[in-house]
């Protein structure tokens, strides 16, 4: 047979569509294929099923494949897979730190209540009470300066005694300047702390030629209520600078220790030798050596109350000063106020939106991954049918 | 003032001509395309299928699943017979996995009769000869066919359609030919 005849053939041997159906089919495309009637496929119903009366040959159940069995239960496996890993992994940094932030919180509360501390005064009158602090306290206040530490980025020794310190400088409109010094005091307050020193002059309100305003503050502050105080001051003003430092003073608490334990254990043997002394010589000379010990040993443990006070009291030293070019709250809302509202509106907005697109891309990402990897195993399921 | 100036008087009905649905040209084209395509969808499809009554089916859900997406065909993917022969191809593939079973040959057989009495014993046998190659065919092999000479399709179209260059389309198609021929040649 030649090749142009076999063609021909071929060409003879098209099935050709029933006229019935045709008709139908016209019908149905007329109307713009709606879903229903005799040929519309209904949701989740194929036109197959719906003319399966019009066959004679019973159908055999379909079989599934090992692809078709197992591709959807191993895609939930993996998505679930990805979605406990995401899980473990943001988990594992939120419990460091909430595993961090409560030994902060514990230590917090180990911190004895600055309160009892004099609002005003110096700091000698509140050298006893830290004098008292026990050997528990002091471990909870070495965990104090964690919290803070580890927001600013310095490292501690394991065990060391870290003193920490802060400079604050504010600025604040002319008007508002008397309310802002005000407040730092307040501020103090309500943290558990005190203010050693403090000075006020100039920004006098309705006064005309006064002088710039200006004030300082030399504070304390207890290490575990440092960052809100700190936090709260800086709302009060604009902040022009701010200064945290650290010092590890580890020897010299170590060293106070050291000293306590030697002057006591020498206090004890001269009393015993004072027990022990027949002549009246004798127990004059102990006694004297003995008040000189006693003294020593007051000494050390007066440094070791300080080194204890300075490491549980933050030395917190705030200035304000007046500023023409800060701008004040004059308690009308204005134009410029419904600006900075829109703005902070907008950013949290923007916000939203950043962490809404940043939990929901991911989802998307994996989903359209599924899409994509089923639509292959399922064309490449439909080739190898071919091959069958 | 007179309320009848400038205005109609003694209208008691309004006359709307409802405005006729003019199709868009998506679905002018779409239509088009189903006009020229129906009986080389079928064709196509029961050609592959061996089975008549499916084949219906297939084309009923091919052409709806293709009005459905019309609105997707991109032109740079191939031409709209090549996308619509594509749609219809994924169906009765699906169609296949769902059988999973060889169809039979249940196409209406030839009216012989309707054949002049010298040319029916030799056209008779020739097809026969030809059914007898066809059924031995793969169905890989007998979806070219029914691509080429049951739908019509150029070269380039099918190879768009199977997912190849027009090249190796050509070449399995006359593979498939010469195979074809041996075998009847041989009967």
């Amino acid at each position: 047979m030649r090749l142009e005849e076999l063609e021909r053939e071929l060409r003879a041997e098209r099935p050709e569509i029933d006229a019935d159906f045709a008709r139908k089919l016209d019908d149905w495309a007329a109307a713009g294929f709606p879903r229903g009637g005799e040929l519309g496929s209904k949701r989740g119903t194929s036109v197959r099923k719906r003319f399966a009366r019009r066959r004679t040959q019973p159908r055999k159940r379909p079989r599934r494949t090992w692809l078709g069995t197992w591709a959807p239960a191993g895609g939930v496996a993996v998505f679930l897979a990805l979605v406990v890993a995401l899980g473990v992994t943001s988990n594992s940094g939120d419990s460091d730190d909430a595993d961090s932030g409560g030994g902060g919180e514990a230590a917090f509360e180990a911190a004895p209540p600055a309160k009892s501390v004099p609002d005003v005064g110096d700091a000698a009158r509140a050298a006893p009470e830290a004098q008292a602090l026990s050997g528990e306290s002091a471990r909870g206040n070495q965990r104090l300066a964690a919290p803070f530490l580890r927001d600013r980025g310095t490292s501690r020794p394991a065990h060391g005694k870290i003193a920490q310190d802060v400079n604050l400088a504010l600025a604040s409109a002319p008007e508002d300047f008397r309310d802002t010094a005000d407040s730092v005091l307040d501020v103090v307050d309500d943290h558990g702390g005190f203010v050693l020193r403090s000075s006020v002059s100039g920004g006098d309100p309705g006064v005309e030629g006064a002088r710039p305003g200006r004030a300082s503050f030399d504070t304390r502050i207890p290490a575990g209520q440092l960052q809100p105080a700190i936090a709260a001051l800086s709302d009060l003003g604009h902040v022009v600078s701010r200064t945290d430092g650290t010092k590890d003073i580890t020897n010299r608490f170590n060293d106070a220790k050291r000293r306590i334990a030697t002057y006591t254990e020498s206090r004890e043997r001269l009393l015993k030798r004072l027990e022990d002394a027949t002549t009246e010589t004798e127990q004059d000379a102990i006694r004297a050596q003995l008040r000189i010990v006693e003294a020593q040993l007051a000494d050390a443990q007066d440094d070791l109350g300080n080194a204890q006070q300075r490491v549980q009291l933050v030395p917190v030293s705030v200035t304000v000063a007046s500023d023409e070019s800060v701008t004040g709250s004059d308690g009308e809302w204005g134009l410029g106020d419904a600006l900075d509202d829109a703005g902070q509106v907008l950013t949290v907005a923007g916000g939203v939106l950043v962490i809404g697109v940043a939990a929901v891309l991911p989802l998307a990402i994996l989903a359209i991954l599924a899409w994509f990897v089923a639509d292959r195993a399922r064309q490449r399921a439909r080739e190898r049918t071919l091959d069958a | 003032m007179d309320p009848g100036d400038g205005r109609s008087t003694g209208v008691n009905e309004t006359l709307v001509a409802p405005a006729t649905h003019a199709p868009s040209e998506v679905e002018a084209v779409f239509e088009e395309l189903y006009r020229s395509s129906r009986n080389d969808v079928f064709a196509y499809v029961a050609g592959l299928l061996r089975d008549r009554s499916a084949a219906e089916d297939v084309t009923a859900l091919a052409f709806e699943r293709a009005y459905r997406r019309r609105k997707s065909f991109n032109p740079k993917r191939g031409t709209r017979r090549a996308w619509l022969f594509g749609i219809a191809r994924n169906a009765a593939l699906d169609e296949l996995r769902r059988r999973n079973r060889q169809a039979t040959l249940t196409t209406d057989p030839v009216d012989e009769g309707a054949l002049a009495a010298d040319d029916a014993a030799e056209v008779s046998l020739r097809r026969a000869a030809l059914r007898a190659a066809m059924r031995e065919l793969t169905p890989r092999e007998r979806e070219l066919v029914a691509l080429k000479f049951f739908a019509g399709l150029a070269n380039a179209e099918i190879a768009a359609v199977i997912g190849t260059s027009e090249s190796n389309a050509g070449t399995r198609l006359h593979r498939v030919l010469e195979k074809l021929r041996s075998a009847c040649d041989e009967a």
